[in-house]
């Protein structure tokens, strides 16, 4: 079930975007995007934040590619989980397939 | 959240000093963007008393669409104002949460890369608005950090 959250400014509910649509815009997102995950913690000065990490494709972290990918990303992922109406700070998280195979080997 | 660290050297296979010049990197892009924010306010006079907590609060109510002035009067926010304020929220966050607080100095090549593009993006951005009306508001909101 979705986490509810109250926004005091407009008295109005905004909910924490579930793993099924954060799947489904992945699954959009593909072949650049291998998957996302999230997790709610509180930021440096304790402030409710929604951290989202996304596992991106070799090819699609490659220096030329990068920005321009984070970037699209990054948009769909605010504008399609309604970020802009949490209370939480949303903050994007890159890395590859294969910084993230070499981290699992070094564990 | 879990970092590349030197032993590791995920991503890199570079030397230890490689990935501390990561951790500096990021630190020295967010430093750069705060001084850059600092500098126009000394343009401006307003250059005291500005640190990180009351700069990020003031960037989280400069990142939306709209902010309420000092009257309470709801003004658009232009994107490039949207877009240094969200950058000053996430390098901050970047260098102080998981760079200074991270004891295992431990980094991620894309990510550093991601960041530093938030950084450049955010200068270019500074640039086109800075003598807009709501840049100045920004600023001064910085300085004043009135409760809202």
């Amino acid at each position: 079930m979705d986490e509810v959250v109250w926004l005091a400014s407009a008295h109005m509910i905004a909910t924490l975007p579930s793993q099924q649509r954060i799947d489904e815009i992945a699954t959009e997102l593909a072949p650049d995007v291998v998957r996302i995950r999230s997790n709610v913690a509180p930021d440096w000065s304790e402030h409710p934040a929604i951290y989202i990490r996304v596992l991106l494709a070799d090819d699609a972290s490659r220096g030329d590619r990068l920005a321009d990918v984070t970037g699209r990303i990054g948009t769909k992922l605010f504008e399609e989980l309604g970020l802009a109406s949490l209370d939480h700070i949303p903050y994007f998280r890159f890395r590859s397939q294969s910084e993230q195979a070499r981290l699992k080997d070094a564990a | 959240m879990q970092r590349e660290n030197s032993s590791g050297s995920a991503a890199t296979g570079k030397s230890s000093g490689y990935v501390r010049s990561l951790g500096r990197a990021v630190s020295t892009a967010y430093y750069a963007l705060f001084h850059l924010l600092l500098y126009d306010a000394a343009r401006r006079g307003r250059e005291r008393a500005f640190d990180h907590g009351p700069m990020k609060t003031i960037s989280l109510q400069f990142r939306g669409t709209t902010w309420q002035d000092w009257v309470g009067t709801s003004r658009h926010v232009p994107p490039a104002v949207r877009s240094v304020a969200s950058a000053f929220v996430d390098l901050q966050e970047e260098l102080l949460h998981t760079a200074d607080y991270d004891n295992h100095e431990q980094w991620i090549v894309t990510e550093v890369q991601a960041t530093l593009k938030t950084a450049q993006t955010a200068f270019q951005d500074w640039q086109s608005i800075r003598a807009d009306p709501m840049a100045g508001n920004y600023l001064f909101a910085m300085l004043l950090r009135k409760p809202r």
